[in-house]
């Protein structure tokens, strides 16, 4: 019953594979596309807070990965470079190597290029960083990790011989459990505030958060809309890695968590999380259940022919 | 001091797991602005799109964070983090006159919380919000600039 510590690789349809690597790199273009408007305000010597003054209060903030600052100041000694230059590289060479990673080509060194990029963006804003970025990154390094280009990629349409599956469903689990560690203690952190527990914190967030006056909920303050809601965000994370593990609620979890990243999205404006965090969801617990097509089946077939 | 050694923190910055997953726990901060003058003028910094503006939302809140979490740092460390908020605040003030096209010698920015009532106070009948100034900075123009 419980599908935690499952890894038969029959009973899970590795299109998850195909469809995390497509909609993470999806997303982490998108993302980077949406702050292009600002770039110059965000990234550039002229930014609203310029990128060495960033580097220095940076050092008050464990900060590992290089900044575009860093990497200007390094490549100096040399090269013959400026800031401008490497920070126009940094922006050129990250949507190409998502672009890379969604068609598949040469996966594994896309995910990597990628993952590294991601790094040196996020270091060189991080006073700007949020949730998204963290869960992006792991998504990445997950796609370094899990043989994600091996369904559906250039690399496979290339390859003359067919690229096996196996062992794809525990890369599967290493995600699940990694997701389910997230959702637990996120709900246990809210537990532990006694406003999430009173429902003031719902009240605050969409109030604080809240971008859209047609939202506006203000007239359920005489109902226990608000604590009963605060209670459900608690229960609906920590009991995540049980209730979605379990083959008989997880089809009513995966929904509920889909509609609360979907609430999440509309009430706070955090769209980009949301859709990363519905992605993780979709992966680990829908697309894997998707019945296996006879195409599918035909290839496990073949290559079980060849792996002898 | 073990989660602040060199592997561990690249290990945890590379696979996103050197971070809490406690997102708006234990509790949920307020909001927080940046509010220029200018000629007279409310102004605000701006963005083109929504993504960056949520951003710099987040740049807010993490300077004011920093400014209430000083006391476990030693005190040359606080004084220098003072110093680079400083600078940050002057930095975005200065952004945000150019932005506006604004002409005056003297620039004004505060940063403020937005505080909006409780449920028990919203119940009570206060259905207004308020700002709480917790900074505010005046820079003059110097006469060559």
């Amino acid at each position: 019953m419980i599908r935690l510590f499952n890894i038969d690789d029959s009973k899970a349809n590795p299109l998850w594979l195909a469809f995390f690597r497509c909609s993470v790199s999806l997303i982490c273009l998108l993302h980077f596309i949406a702050i292009q408007p600002d770039f110059d305000t965000i990234f550039s010597q002229n930014a609203i807070v310029p990128p060495d003054l960033l580097h220095a209060y940076n050092t008050f903030r464990f900060q590992v990965f290089p900044s575009v600052y860093d990497i200007d100041h390094f490549v100096a000694h040399i090269l013959p470079v400026s800031y401008g230059q490497v920070l126009l590289t940094v922006r050129i060479l990250y949507p190409l190597s998502l672009t890379a990673l969604l068609i598949g080509f040469v996966p594994r060194l896309s995910a990597l290029l990628s993952l590294l990029l991601q790094l040196v963006v996020i270091s060189s804003m991080d006073v700007y960083n949020y949730g998204v970025d963290v869960f992006t990154t792991m998504a990445l390094f997950y796609c370094i990790i899990c043989p994600v280009g091996n369904m559906y990629s250039i690399q496979n349409y290339l390859s003359k011989k067919p690229i096996l599956l196996r062992g794809h469903a525990k890369y599967l689990q290493v995600i699940r459990g990694h997701i389910c560690m997230a959702y637990f203690f996120s709900g246990f952190e809210k537990l532990l505030g006694p406003n999430w527990r009173n429902g003031e914190s719902i009240w605050k967030m969409v109030h604080g958060y809240n971008h859209y006056d047609f939202f506006n909920l203000d007239f359920l303050y005489t109902t226990p809309f608000f604590l009963v809601t605060g209670w459900a965000t608690i229960m609906l994370e920590m009991l995540y890695p049980v209730f979605i593990n379990i083959s008989k609620t997880r089809t009513a979890w995966l929904w509920a968590t889909v509609s609360f990243h979907v609430l999440i999205a509309l009430f706070m404006g955090l769209y980009f999380f949301s859709a990363v965090m519905i992605v993780f969801n979709l992966t680990c617990y829908y697309v894997p259940f998707i019945k296996v097509a006879v195409e599918l089946k035909k290839r496990n077939v073949r290559e079980a022919v060849l792996a002898g | 001091m073990l989660l602040y050694n060199t592997p561990l923190l690249v290990y945890g910055k590379l696979t996103g797991t050197g971070v809490g997953y406690g997102f708006f726990a234990p509790n949920v901060k307020s909001s927080g602005l940046f509010i220029g003058d200018c000629d007279g003028q409310q102004i605000m910094p701006k963005f083109n799109s929504f993504e960056s503006a949520m951003r710099f939302s987040t740049l807010s809140s993490t300077i004011s964070d920093d400014m209430f979490i000083q006391t476990s740092a030693n005190d040359t460390t606080k004084a220098l983090i003072d110093k680079c908020s400083d600078a940050i605040y002057k930095a975005i003030a200065v952004k945000m006159y150019n932005q506006n096209n604004c002409v005056q010698d003297t620039l004004y920015l505060s940063y403020n919380i937005i505080m909006f009532p409780t449920l028990k106070q919203y119940a009570s009948g206060m259905h207004d919000y308020s700002l709480f100034k917790t900074k505010e900075l005046r820079i003059i123009k110097k006469a060559n600039d």
